[in-house]
């Protein structure tokens, strides 16, 4: 059953968006389940109606069948934050397998390099979430590392190299709008605290005017008093 | 927006500590003026109370 209506999108193609190239395993992967305009994606990704074709791309290989799905998955992440707007890229699948501890400690020959690339990356101040997020979108952990940590793509492909530079462009545009987002809520908490702290100082400062008013009252009084006993005196 | 506005809000909540402490130092002087005056009563009445002639 579809939620949302795509129709708007049934005459862009999958390969106008810039992250999927025509020859790539994702490409084939996609065309071999009907999918060529994002209105077909949107609405295959909505009921979990496409397969990813682990078996039949990778001959059952388990970990690779992880990588392209994931590898899939995050590019129609992608796809969906710029076309729709949404920032949902949490991909619990992958998060597990990537982090999990029996992973880490497998042997370095797997397709993303996963040990290196997560240590380095919590190096790095990432959080278990966003590396996952990393691996899973980018699909290339080490070449994401060397971006980041040295400023280059090194020896990526050139025919890949356009395709790589958009797709990391979207995600950290995600990262710095959820960043902000982060610190308006954390300013908007520092806020809060401080006009809790003024309504309570403000009530110390009522409570201090109104003591001071009493003391004033009573010296007023008290000086009456005295003039009155002088005069009486007098 | 969010920055400026914690900015003013600090300089407030700084302008109203400010505002305390000087109104403590009143109630202070005040509370001391208030215990002479008192003080100067209770005098007068113990030399009320010690004059024979009363």
């Amino acid at each position: 059953m579809d939620l949302h209506n795509y129709s708007k999108f049934q005459g862009v193609s999958i390969f106008d968006t810039g992250l999927i190239r025509e020859n790539s395993r994702t490409g084939k992967i996609l065309v071999k389940n009907g999918i060529f305009s994002l209105a077909d994606l949107f609405s295959k990704y909505d009921n979990e109606e496409i397969n990813y074709g682990s078996d039949k791309y990778h001959r059952g290989q388990e970990r690779k069948a992880y990588y392209a799905r994931a590898q899939i998955r995050g590019i129609i992440k992608l796809i969906r934050y710029e076309y729709l707007g949404e920032k949902d890229f949490n991909d619990e699948f992958f998060f597990e397998k990537f982090t999990s501890s029996d992973i880490l400690e497998e042997d370095n020959n797997r397709p993303l390099k996963v040990g290196n690339f997560y240590q380095n990356m919590k190096k790095l101040g990432f959080m278990d979430e966003e590396i996952a997020c990393f691996g899973s979108i980018l699909g290339d952990g080490k070449t994401l590392y060397d971006i980041i940590n040295q400023g280059t793509i090194g020896a990526w492909p050139a025919y890949g190299r356009e395709f790589f530079e958009k797709k990391l462009g979207l995600y950290k545009k995600y990262l710095n709008e959820k960043k902000a987002k982060e610190e308006k809520i954390m300013q908007t908490n520092e806020l809060g605290i401080l006009l809790e702290e003024e309504r309570e100082l403000l009530l110390e400062l009522s409570r201090l005017h109104e003591r001071s008013t009493i003391l004033s009252n009573q010296l007023v009084e008290i000086q009456e008093q005295k003039n009155s006993l002088s005069k009486k005196e007098v | 927006m969010n920055e400026t506005n914690i900015i003013d809000e600090k300089n407030t909540i700084a302008t109203i500590q400010n505002e305390i402490e000087q109104l403590k130092i009143k109630i202070l002087e005040q509370e001391q003026l208030l215990d002479e005056l008192l003080g100067e009563d209770l005098e007068d009445d113990i030399e009320v109370n010690e004059d024979p002639e009363s």
